[in-house]
């Protein structure tokens, strides 16, 4: 088959002049799928001023939480003598230096649950106003 | 000229009204390239229904992504080549091509005559198109869609010029491979009708 038959086969085939009519009723059939998607609520925006200072809170008190447990940890270590808690790096011996309340080291339970129904609670009271 | 000119203008137009939130200014554009659409799916796919519906699909993720034109190149151009991306996701998830091995060898090797044959052979060429890798049949495709312009076409596929030629070469000289040698062209009384002849 030569370029030039294959060529007008080709453009016989795909060019404009072999176009098909759009059936009847197709636009109208667009616009409604159109309509229902502009009826469709935009997503709820992520509550980024609740949720951010929330954030800092947990990670400022899960960093605390972390250089007690190292901290105790190497007080109670067998070796404590050859290892003083003095060899620690001073921002870990400053942070488990923080006051925390008498009741905290004993409620984690509590506490725990505490955050879960928070977590439950959060969303729930947003996704109602919407 | 001025009919493309004002078609460009119209399509701004109406895309500005829509997205200041007036949605029933979509239906121009729907109107406007529906013809468009429809026929460049159907050369995809070569079945009428799913070609209107994969066209629909086009015009709803236009709709959806409308803000993503910025105006510096024609408004057909982004909705030409946002189509002809749907259509060429749509064929690799269901292929409307047979693969070119499977394409069989006409066994009769006499010279198609009659128009009847004239469409035997365009299928023929149609499903031996199909069958090529989809670059090199999306290339076609469109360089012949788009009335043999190649930067139109170059386009909407999102490749280069020098790319597209290319690969319209290669997919050319593939088919060239496939079909038979006795599509050359024939003198016009060597190929009229045996009913013609009476």
């Amino acid at each position: 088959m030569t370029d030039d038959s294959l060529h007008d086969v080709l453009a016989k085939e795909f060019s404009a002049s072999e176009d098909i009519v759009p059936s009847a009723g197709f636009a109208t059939s667009v616009m409604d799928a159109v309509h229902r998607e502009a009826a469709i609520p935009p997503p709820i925006p992520f509550p980024w001023k609740w949720a951010l200072p929330g954030a800092v809170v947990c990670l400022a008190f899960m960093v605390v939480l972390i250089a007690k447990g190292i901290h105790a940890a190497f007080a109670a270590s067998a070796s404590a003598a050859a290892l003083p808690v003095g060899h620690l790096p001073a921002w870990i011996i400053g942070l488990a230096a923080v006051p925390t309340p008498i009741w905290l080291g004993a409620e984690w339970a509590l506490l725990a649950l505490g955050v879960s129904l928070l977590a439950a609670w959060i969303p729930m009271h947003f996704t109602a106003r919407e | 000229m001025s009919t493309t000119h004002n078609s460009a203008e119209q399509d701004k137009l109406d895309v500005d009204n829509v997205l200041a939130g007036d949605v029933a200014a979509f239906e121009g554009i729907v109107r406007r390239w529906q013809g468009p659409l429809i026929n460049l799916a159907y050369r995809f796919v070569g079945d009428r229904a799913r070609a209107e519906d994969m066209a629909q699909e086009a015009f709803l993720r236009a709709f959806r992504g409308l803000k993503a034109w910025r105006g510096d190149a024609a408004f057909s151009t982004w909705l030409f080549a946002l189509a002809t991306n749907l259509y060429r996701s749509e064929l690799r998830r269901i292929p409307a091509h047979t693969p070119l091995d499977e394409i069989p060898e006409p066994a009769d090797p006499r010279p198609f005559g009659c128009d009847v044959e004239g469409r035997s052979r365009d299928r023929v060429v149609r499903r031996a198109v199909d069958a090529l890798p989809a670059k090199y049949r999306d290339a076609l495709i469109l360089f012949y869609f788009q009335e043999m312009d190649v930067a139109a076409a170059a386009l909407s596929l999102g490749i280069p010029a020098g790319t597209l030629k290319a690969r319209l070469s290669r997919g050319r000289k593939l088919l060239e491979s496939k079909l038979p040698a006795t599509f050359e062209r024939r003198p016009r009384e060597e190929t009229a009708c045996p009913q013609e002849t009476r």
